[in-house]
């Protein structure tokens, strides 16, 4: 189970066990707990959980991963890399959280200066904040 | 002036003469105009064509069950007229959720306050749906504990445990969804296509099931097990709402294959369905005295 999330903010949720082939456009919250395979869109937060398998592109304001996922993400906001996410591709995005574990194979491309944008700037796993 | 409808499909004897006994409320509110029985939704359409040709009755109410409204809120499409809706009998889980009921003393002053909303009526191959489509567990849970007026759905321990042992043996079935570009495979207990649903609490995010938000809401259970009823233990407060029980999607259409033809359940009637249909929903599609 995708950890840590409130699946009542999830409005739709592709749970474990489901098969996803071709495109797909969500208005709200997704989390995504089974395989797709093809490109998501989301107008919201897109929540891939340790059970996702994606192979695909991403389009979000927000992704968080957990699960695994092949293939380019475009975030307007905030990507996150939980500690079991393995991520294979080009990450495009404002803000980047990692965890220690998470694997990510391919560049990262910050779209903005956080700064410009008045938002903090993202920290390393232990690093305080001033 | 009011025009009911009775179905007698659904109002029984015994429920006639609850019936009987709402007439005179009806009459003191200055209501009734007419009161037509039908027996098929054939003899509805005509009822309502040759009234709304009348021009005579600015609203037309349904006596029956929650098929009967859907039959008539398609009958009454392309008029937009207002409805009225006493829900009579075991099958009205959308006039319960819209907060109706027949009882006494109740019906006629909700008929005459014409408070008005509009609601989503979804189209399932010919049929007009209101409260929505079970296949597989949780059809067979609508039957086995069916809830009753005025009670909440789950209260009980007894019940949730019931129930959840009932889905652990249910038979799971294979169900492709076309979601426009895509397609979803899956292997389920359950399918359920709703538009207004007290089980929604239990089973869906948030537990919000609008039947006013313009999009059908699809549900897919997993197929229960051992491990997923012990978590169910832990956790009661949702049976299902977690990704690795269920699936849920808003959308506005969609097009069902199943592997193979299987029961299918509309506002709580089985009705005969192949093996591929397709579901819309027309929002914003009736207007209800509520």
């Amino acid at each position: 189970m995708a950890k840590n999330i409130d699946s009542d903010q999830y409005p739709n949720i592709l749970g474990q066990g489901t098969k996803l082939k071709g495109e797909l456009s969500f208005s709200e919250n997704v989390m995504i707990d089974g395989e797709m395979e093809g490109n998501v869109t989301v107008v919201g937060t897109l929540v891939l959980g340790e059970h996702a398998l994606l192979t695909g592109g991403i389009d979000a304001k927000n992704v968080q991963v957990q699960g695994t996922v092949k293939g380019k993400i475009k975030a307007n906001g905030l990507v996150s890399l939980s500690a079991t996410a393995h991520v294979s591709g080009e990450i495009s995005c404002t803000l980047i959280s990692i965890q220690e574990g998470a694997i990510l194979e391919g560049k990262v491309a910050m779209q903005k200066d956080a700064k410009q944008m008045g938002m903090p700037e993202p920290l390393m796993d232990g690093e305080d904040s001033k | 002036m009011y025009l009911f409808l009775v179905d007698l499909r659904s109002v029984t004897d015994e429920r006639y003469r609850y019936w009987e006994r709402l007439i005179p409320e009806l009459h003191a509110h200055h209501l009734m105009g007419e009161i037509r029985e039908v027996e098929s939704n054939a003899a509805l359409v005509q009822v309502v064509a040759e009234s709304l040709k009348k021009a005579r009755y600015k609203t037309i109410v349904a006596v029956g069950d929650d098929a009967f409204l859907a039959a008539l809120a398609g009958a009454t499409l392309e008029a937009g007229t207002a409805l009225g809706y006493v829900p009579l009998g075991e099958r009205c889980a959308f006039g319960w959720a819209a907060d109706l009921s027949a009882t006494p003393g109740m019906v006629g002053a909700k008929l005459a306050g014409r408070k008005l909303k509009t609601f989503d009526l979804f189209r399932i191959g010919r049929w007009y749906v209101v409260d929505g489509l079970h296949i597989g567990y949780l059809r067979q849970y609508v039957e086995n504990f069916r809830p009753t007026e005025g009670m909440s759905l789950g209260k009980s321990w007894q019940r949730l445990k019931a129930s959840a042992l009932f889905w652990q043996q249910t038979e799971k079935f294979t169900v492709e969804l076309q979601l426009g570009e895509a397609e979803l495979r899956a292997t389920v207990s359950s399918l359920s296509i709703l538009n207004a649903a007290r089980l929604g609490s239990r089973c869906i995010p948030g537990g919000q099931v609008s039947p006013q938000d313009g999009l059908l809401s699809v549900l897919l259970l997993n197929p229960g097990s051992a491990a997923t009823w012990q978590k169910l233990l832990q956790d009661p407060g949702k049976l299902f709402a977690s990704p690795e029980r269920m699936s849920h999607l808003r959308l506005k259409e969609c097009v069902v294959r199943l592997a193979q033809a299987l029961p299918v359940w509309v506002d709580g009637q089985e009705v005969q369905m192949g093996r591929e249909f397709g579901v819309r929903v027309i929002a914003s599609a009736f207007r209800l005295i509520v």
